[in-house]
């Protein structure tokens, strides 16, 4: 069993999006804006023109935090939202009642409706597709053209995700709310 | 074994389609709003979900205000009933059945939004029991539902047989309390929105739940059960309402003060866009609350009359309070970095219900409505009616 969590070194991510298609390809996610499992955030310069902080001006590449308190989890009726063996949050489509709590719950706005099942749908972490075939990859991970999100397990002393937490400073989204989160970025 | 031996019906059962004129107007309202309420199902069952303008960012549309204005309606009617047998309280007697009874058939009505509200019922059913999880807020609802109605039933059973019983009255008591703060905890347990977490919904669902049972129980003391023992129990609920709806306007003061006290993030955006809503204003505050206040202080200590116009307005406020807490919880977007390509990110989410919403929540009036007729015209209600 593993602990599985991301990194993200965001400051390198150059909104191609790549990961944002890799992820629809690889886990036959639906087409459109609104059905997403990641995106890749952006803020607008803050300041006025002439005087703009370019500092400001980042991408934010995102998904499910797959918090280890998972506000989401918490709220299902049904548990159709669970932690698997490997601390990954999925959703068990055939016990989704579509209340839509999970949605309004999340912190992070990381779930959408699956119009095909019409079931509450999210990020994997690629544990149906690329994990269950034996990679150790994301999608959005295999992808990233300036290597941005480093996946991993997170109890592995030795892997690539640990080793970067320990000696990279970092930050996690609202960790203020006590979700714990195990999407980390690098400062 | 007969209906009748577990059903308190009826000796004869007539149905009277000799309405007054106000029973006209009702009858023919009431058959609209049943016809609005099948339209909306036929458009729900054309084009499901995709018939609400509900969206990723707000997920919570009109039928989730309906359906808990008419659970609120339902738990805080039974509230007022079964404390009325459990502490012998003797003017309210005489209103005791109608309550019990209309206080299950709110429920019902609310049921008739939610089936279409929820993507899987069924499905829901059966998860809950197999696989209920303890920590949602949802899943005890389905827990305290059933037990509610079961002991109001049994209740209004014995009540109408001449038996008072304190267990049962109590029961029901405790779980439409239950019901209601569960109701409300869906709301106040959401910890990542600063405005909604919190114990104000909880009781702001308790106090404004009476208070809908109050306003209906008004009108229909007015209009359709004028006996003067009816109208005392009414007018002692009335002198109630002067406490809930104080505790419920201080409430609002206290937390819209916090709010805007310090600017404070996640919150201040949301009571701006409540003050800058007219139908916060005139429906919720003045015409839900102020002016029921105004005639409960300042009217007749004798006649009902003023306080059923104002109990009429007071169920279209609490309707609206209804609204603008589920749009409150959720036009604050949660993720300000996430944009859509070529455009601004919003600061405000908007929602407007679609006709297909409008139509299934202000349609479960009408069944509110027709369930009422049925109920009077087969179920032992009055005084003599009674074993």
């Amino acid at each position: 069993m593993a602990r599985y969590g991301m990194a993200l070194d965001y400051k390198n991510c150059i909104n191609c999006r790549a990961c944002e298609v890799a992820c629809k390809e690889e886990n036959g996610v639906e087409l459109g804006a609104e059905k997403h499992r990641i995106w890749v955030g952006s803020n607008n310069p803050d300041g006025e023109w002439p005087n703009l902080s370019l500092s400001s001006a980042v991408f934010l590449p995102s998904q499910c935090q797959h918090c280890e308190e998972a506000p989401c989890q918490e709220v299902c009726p049904t548990n159709a939202t669970y932690y698997n063996d490997d601390g990954i949050v999925l959703v068990d489509s055939d016990k989704c009642i579509l209340c839509t709590y999970c949605m309004n719950a999340c912190p992070y706005d990381a779930r959408y409706v699956d119009e095909r099942t019409m079931t509450v749908d999210k990020c994997t972490f690629c544990s149906d597709t690329r994990l269950a075939r034996g990679e150790t990859t994301t999608a959005c991970q295999a992808t990233c053209p300036t290597k941005v999100r480093t996946f991993g397990d997170l109890d592995d002393p030795n892997s690539e995700i640990s080793q970067l937490l320990e000696n990279r400073e970092h930050f996690s989204l609202k960790a203020h709310l006590g979700t714990k989160p195990k999407l980390f970025y690098l400062r | 074994m007969m209906m009748k031996d577990f059903i308190p019906l009826k000796e004869n059962i007539h149905i009277n389609l000799n309405f007054s004129m106000v029973g006209k107007i009702v009858a023919a309202a009431s058959v609209i709003l049943i016809g609005f309420y099948l339209f909306g199902v036929v458009n729900f069952l054309e084009h499901g979900h995709h018939a609400y303008n509900t969206t990723r960012e707000h997920p919570w549309g009109f039928l989730v205000s309906a359906y808990e204005f008419f659970v609120a309606l339902s738990m805080g009617t039974i509230a007022i009933a079964t404390s009325a047998i459990f502490f012998d309280i003797k003017a309210l007697k005489p209103l005791v059945k109608r309550m019990l009874v209309f206080g299950l058939l709110a429920l019902i009505a609310g049921f008739a939004v939610f089936l279409f509200e929820i993507g899987h019922p069924i499905t829901m059913v059966i998860y809950t029991a197999l696989s209920g999880h303890p920590t949602s807020a949802l899943f005890w609802l389905g827990v305290f539902y059933p037990l509610t109605m079961l002991f109001t039933a049994i209740t209004y059973v014995l009540y109408v047989k001449g038996k008072e019983s304190k267990v049962y009255s109590m029961l029901a008591l405790i779980f439409a309390n239950s019901s209601i703060l569960t109701a409300g905890s869906i709301f106040g347990l959401l910890n990542d929105n600063a405005f909604a977490s919190g114990v104000f919904y909880q009781i702001e669902f308790i106090a404004s739940g009476i208070l809908g049972g109050i306003f209906l129980f008004s009108i229909i003391a007015k209009f359709f059960i004028t006996t003067k023992e009816f109208e005392k129990g009414v007018l002692l609920l009335k002198g109630a309402s002067i406490a809930l709806i104080s505790l419920l306007l201080i409430m609002y003061l206290v937390k819209f003060l916090q709010a805007v006290y310090g600017d404070v993030p996640g919150k201040v955006e949301i009571v701006e866009h409540i003050f800058a809503s007219p139908r916060f204003w005139l429906f919720e505050i003045l015409l839900g609350l102020v002016f029921p206040l105004f005639v409960a202080i300042w009217g007749s200590k004798e006649k009902i009359g003023m306080f059923c116009l104002a109990s009429v307005f007071g169920l279209i406020g609490l309707m609206s309070a209804r609204i603008n807490v589920v749009e409150a919880v959720q036009i604050v977007p949660k993720q300000l970095m996430k944009v859509t390509e070529y455009q601004l990110p919003p600061s405000i989410i908007s929602y407007t219900p679609s006709m297909t919403e409008w139509a299934i929540g202000l349609g479960a009036i009408g069944i509110f409505i027709f369930l009422l007729f049925i109920a009077e015209s087969v179920l032992k209600l009055d005084k003599k009616d009674a074993h």
